[in-house]
């Protein structure tokens, strides 16, 4: 068996998962905007909510011509599918080069008589094979839809240009290997550029496209997909070419295990003396990933909101259980609802990770030895309990602003800035409630906590369809949302307010009373 | 200074601890010595507060733990499987343990990490199971804890560090310190325990010194030579009489020893070996016994 074979073998179940999503993502998307949007009123309607600085940010300029609900598509998906293919590519590359390398695979290869060129031949065509495959997939994916717009140049070019997209990243990370010496550095550094190249052409998209083009996603904007088709824009991605060479020469060239770059070995140490400093450390990644996914969502949410009265309109079910209420503010007090609960689920996780410790025995080290007054059982609680509540608001707040930002110039929205603050202040009462059922859950067992998901899952339900399918008010009864006063549409309940927030905190000291007391796993 | 009298442990139906009494004097080595799920771990857990006893009392310094919360201030614990945060470096986690233990020893943690070999620059999720071990001995062996104590801690190592470990035990050991250490590996825990106690299904079956407890126990005997001695397999107090190229093997109830040295008078022996009793031969008794 080559080691190409070898090398696809071990890639293909990880590497079909993910261009079964990728792609399944990009393919379920065009049936739901030609639903959506299917008059030419309704597409200029979507042109101008888009034709704004926070969503040309977000996902490119506005390409010329008619918005089709095809132009939409490729509009809107590309931005982001190119972000996903590029981290696709970054660790698959990874995982079979640096990586490999690290772990001493390479080596115990070559030492089996494959040569250095065929390794590195090897690792490209798995890039070429995997990507060559989302191409097709792609492609003949979207060619299976028979929707207006939706022509043959276009999906070409779509599924090209993700194709070649992943594929420049996967041999960017190869390249990056051989310059850095571990598997981490070059991961983290591939996935910086990944990024570093999205917000590069999110600024210089809002203020001048021209300086865009250094960015590989301006290339993909450029093409404007199912509208000019200008396939020119390709050309670009000829730079693969050029890494291909570079990622023969430098892994050639170098010893296996070297580098072309060294970081300093002696890293500065970084004080870490506290539990509270620990803990962040461990979940910053985990909490700053939420804080940025969730303004994103906001964005989205926000970016609708100046469709919202005909979307609502359309829909008979949501327009009756709506009666005589302000459309809009009644939608977006929805929308509040549940993003406060997807706010709500950093927290869950956070107190989640005090029961990692524990479960990994990590707890009971760390507290026996130590100053009570520095790590105790209560201390940790608390840090958990406390980051949970932080993240959580700030999660919401986030989304708030995403929202806000995103539909600054809808003009005939009702709801101000004191709307949105207000209702930030109210709906957070939930979140703190929430918090408070899973810290005290938390507080009792690992087990038991499963149940604080269970109950967030169930209030989220309750309350989605407590508005499409009017259930009965019992089943709503148990969710702290039901007692808070529906913010925007409705005034503030601040005494409400103060006693679910003050239910959850109570909650929460049962739970640190509880565990303090408890048996660890 | 650790006392502990009639602690029992169940979940549920299952008994982990049952009746534990024992103690630990000030300044010794006390080896814990069971088989894997005799219950050495909860017995731990229980000593260091991450377990509740469901009876019984454990004292530390003549004091129940459970009303003197600041008593796990003087101890340190290694599990037998030590789990690190993957992100911090070894020294990462090292400046961690000091500083919430309220301590600071440049000197004796530059000698611990240059003996035990650990390269502490590196991230805890590159570690080995033994490097990990490594951390967590370092902490324990830097702090100034009364207690230490040790489960299972030699599993990952190699033989060089397991002798570090042991170099460091009695070093600690000569500073004052006491220290509670359990294990499988009874060689381990013979070099280095002052006394023992040995759990086997959550009871312990024996405890005392090392040399209270070898009266219990069978002395081997190894002869060479040309006559012929099949007669003493015998006699009620030769075991495992045994025939190998270096000689004859056999067993001797340690309190018959005397009678035996008479009847070896009458053959013409080439040469006499003896090997002391082992740990391994007191639990292979309490086995026997079960079977």
């Amino acid at each position: 068996m080559t080691y190409f074979k070898l090398l696809m073998k071990n890639l293909r179940l990880k590497s079909a998962l993910w261009i079964f999503a990728l792609c399944g993502l990009s393919i379920s998307i065009p049936p739901v905007f030609n639903g959506l949007y299917s008059t030419a009123a309704e597409q200029e309607g979507m042109k101008m909510t888009v034709d704004n600085p926070a969503m040309v940010a977000l996902i490119g300029p506005v390409p010329g011509g008619e918005y089709t609900s095809a132009v939409m598509f490729g509009h809107q998906m590309l931005m982001f599918m190119a972000l996903f293919h590029g981290l696709f590519g970054i660790l698959i590359a990874n995982g079979i080069a640096r990586k490999a390398e690290e772990s001493g695979l390479t080596e115990y290869v070559l030492s089996a008589g494959i040569g250095k060129k065929k390794i590195v031949t090897a690792q490209l065509m798995s890039g070429f094979i995997i990507n060559a495959l989302v191409f097709i997939i792609l492609f003949g994916g979207l060619s299976i839809y028979d929707i207006e717009g939706l022509s043959v140049a276009g999906n070409l070019y779509y599924a090209l240009g993700l194709a070649l997209f992943g594929l420049l990243f996967f041999i960017m990370t190869l390249v990056l290997g051989n310059l850095f010496d571990s598997g981490d550095m070059t991961f983290g550094i591939a996935l910086s550029l990944l990024i570093v190249f999205y917000l590069y052409r999110a600024v210089t998209d809002v203020a001048n496209t021209a300086y865009s083009v250094i960015s590989p996603y301006h290339w993909l904007s450029r093409i404007e997909v199912y509208g000019d088709n200008a396939g020119i824009w390709l050309l670009p991605f000829t730079a693969i070419l050029i890494l291909i060479i570079f990622s023969y020469v430098l892994f050639l060239k170098r010893d296996i295990g070297d580098s072309y770059i060294k970081i300093g070995k002696k890293k500065n140490l970084r004080k870490i003396y506290s539990y509270p400093k620990l803990a962040f450390i461990n979940m910053r990644v985990m909490i700053i990933s939420w804080l940025i996914g969730l303004f994103a969502a906001g964005l989205s949410y926000g970016s609708i909101f100046g469709d919202l009265e005909s979307l609502i309109g359309e829909n008979d079910m949501l327009r009756e259980s709506l009666g005589s209420n302000d459309a809009a503010a009644f939608f977006i007090g929805m929308l509040l609802v549940i993003s406060a609960l997807i706010a709500a689920v950093p927290a869950l996780m956070i107190n989640g990770r005090m029961l990692n410790e524990e479960k990994n025995g990590r707890l009971e080290v760390i507290i026996a030895g130590t100053l009570n007054k520095k790590v105790s059982r209560t201390k940790v609680f608390i840090t958990h309990y406390l980051y949970g509540i932080a993240a959580g608001i700030s999660a919401f707040l986030f989304t708030i602003l995403g929202m806000y930002l995103a539909s600054m110039n809808v003009d005939d929205l009702s709801i101000t800035i004191k709307d949105y603050v207000l209702s930030a202040v109210n709906y957070s009462a939930g979140i703190i409630f929430i918090t408070g059922v899973s810290a005290l859950f938390a507080g009792i067992s690992k087990k038991l906590h499963l149940t604080a998901w269970l109950y967030a899952a169930y209030i989220f339900f309750a309350n989605y369809f407590g508005v499409l399918i009017n259930i009965d008010e019992v089943y709503l009864m148990l969710s702290p949302f039901y007692y808070l006063s529906d913010m925007p549409y409705e005034s503030m309940d601040i005494k409400a307010v103060i006693i679910i927030a003050g239910l959850g905190i109570m909650l929460a000291v049962i739970g640190a009373a509880v565990f303090k007391r408890r048996n660890l796993l | 200074m650790l006392s502990l009298n009639n602690v029992s442990k169940h979940f549920g139906k299952v008994r982990a601890a049952e009746n534990l009494s024992f103690t630990l004097e000030k300044g010794e080595v006390f080896g814990f010595i069971g088989p894997n799920g005799a219950g050495k771990s909860t017995t731990i857990r229980m000593i260091i507060g991450a377990l509740k006893p469901t009876q019984g009392e454990i004292l530390y310094d003549g004091k129940n733990i459970k009303k003197n919360k600041k008593y796990i201030e003087n101890i340190a614990y290694v599990p037998g499987d030590v789990n690190l945060w993957g992100n911090l470096t070894g020294e990462e986690v090292i400046n961690f343990m000091m500083k919430t233990r309220g301590y600071k020893n440049d000197d004796e943690k530059i000698r611990l990490i240059d003996k035990f070999k650990l390269d502490g620059s590196k991230k805890c999720k590159t570690y080995s199971k033994g490097n990990r071990q490594k951390v967590a001995l370092i902490c324990a062996f830097l702090s100034n804890a009364e207690l230490l104590i040790f489960d299972e801690p030699t599993t990952g190592l190699d033989p060089l560090m397991e002798r570090v470990f042991h170099e460091e035990v009695i070093r600690a050991k000569s500073a004052g310190k006491t220290i509670l250490l359990s294990s499988h590996i009874l060689s381990e825990v013979e070099k280095l325990a002052d006394r023992i106690a040995i759990i086997r299904n959550g009871e312990i079956i024996e405890s005392g010194s090392m040399k209270e407890l070898r009266h219990i126990t069978r002395m081997e005997y190894i002869i060479e030579t040309d006559d012929d001695i099949t007669a003493l397999k015998h006699r009620s107090f030769v075991h495992e009489f045994s025939e190998s190229p270096d000689g004859y093997h056999l067993f001797i109830d340690n309190d018959k020893i005397p009678e035996f040295l008479k009847y070896l008078k009458l053959y013409n022996l080439k040469n006499l070996t003896t090997a002391p009793p082992r740990l391994e031969d007191i639990f292979m008794r309490y086995y026997e016994g079960t079977k």
